[in-house]
């Protein structure tokens, strides 16, 4: 692990990867909307809105995935003081709250025409809102310091705190009784969901990932940059 | 096709999903690809005013007065155009010792 500690390693690495996730991520879309909108099926009891679940679900994953890996890196950070474990986390933030938006949104828009209203208080809907809240206050705080080691590490404590709700979110249709659905794809005993809804499904998860790799690297370059920034003109500033 | 886009008579709803989706990511997309552009733009033309040896040597003889003169990285232009064809170079540099901070 501590091989890909040095930026110059990571940026060799990343423009190699780059290409390749980014053209995956492409054809990935556009196999996954083809089956998503014109192959599969609609639903027996939910009729075409049951589509909404193939941009939902993906989104969803996204955002639990995208906290936990910088919950992961926060720890890494704090522990060995890896160097790219802040960059990964700063870059990775924005996109995951962008993901937990569209999860929330389109949860609105599927819930309005089948439970018969946009919102409840409820476990699912409420934790996630709150990863929300944890997206956004983790990205203000970071960036509330004059000194960005500082930020980075109140940035990291806080991730490893709302590390908890990761879990809340996962087993809160489990735990509490709740308008949404309990899991359907990742549960014991295998998948309730048929296949020409779970092909599209998996697809547009796959999609969802490799754009978030392809993005995350650019956002990471782009940190690696500014810092290189600040630290030129530090010397500068400082003729020394 | 009408039928395709009517979507059971829930086309609000699903296409706004899937409308919103776009919008999110390719936004995210370009706001993080304008943004590496803009940087490592900056960081060039910064690295353009550095004179070499003074990357190399630190503050060995020169230091005080040249540091003031570069106050914000364009005013070593002048001095930086000796040293643009090394520009690729110092990049290289910097990328590695980017790394040891």
């Amino acid at each position: 692990m501590h091989r890909f500690a040095n930026p110059a390693r990571f940026l060799r690495l990343a423009a190699l990867v780059l290409p390749w996730v980014s053209v995956l991520s492409a054809l990935l879309f556009a196999a996954g909307l083809y089956l998503a909108l014109f192959v599969s099926p609609e639903d027996y009891q939910q009729g075409d809105t049951v589509r909404i679940m193939y941009v939902h679900v993906p989104a969803a994953w996204m955002a639990m995935f995208t906290y936990s890996s910088m919950a992961v890196a926060a720890a890494c950070a704090l522990v060995w003081r890896h160097p790219l474990a802040e960059i990964y986390s700063k870059a990775a933030a924005p996109l995951g709250a962008g993901f937990t938006l569209l999860c929330l949104v389109t949860g609105s828009l599927w819930g309005e025409p089948m439970w018969g209203t946009w919102w409840v208080w409820d476990a699912r809907l409420t934790s996630v809102l709150i990863l929300f809240f944890l997206y956004l206050g983790y990205m203000a705080l970071v960036d509330a310091f004059d000194d960005p080691q500082r930020g980075h590490r109140a940035g990291s404590i806080l991730l490893l705190v709302g590390a908890i709700n990761v879990p809340i979110i996962k087993f809160s249709v489990d735990w509490w009784n709740t308008l949404h659905q309990p899991a359907s794809v990742l549960r014991m005993g295998g998948p309730a969901i048929h296949g020409d809804m779970l092909w599209p499904l998996l697809i547009l998860a796959l999609a969802f990932k490799t754009y978030f790799v392809a993005t995350v690297i650019l956002r990471m370059r782009a940190e690696l940059a500014e810092r290189k920034i600040q630290t030129l003109r530090l010397t500068q500033a400082g003729g020394v | 096709m009408a039928d395709f886009f009517h979507m059971g008579g829930y086309a609000i709803y699903v296409w706004s999903s899937y409308g919103l989706a776009l919008l999110v990511l390719t936004g995210l997309l370009l706001a993080s690809l304008s943004g590496l552009r803009r940087k490592e733009r900056m960081l060039a033309s910064l690295e353009q005013g550095l004179p070499r040896r003074r990357r190399r040597s630190g503050a060995a003889s020169t230091g005080d007065d040249a540091g003031l003169t570069m106050h914000h990285g364009k005013a070593g232009k002048d001095k930086g155009a000796d040293d643009a064809n090394d520009g690729g170079d110092g990049a290289d540099g910097g990328g590695d010792g980017g790394g040891g901070e």
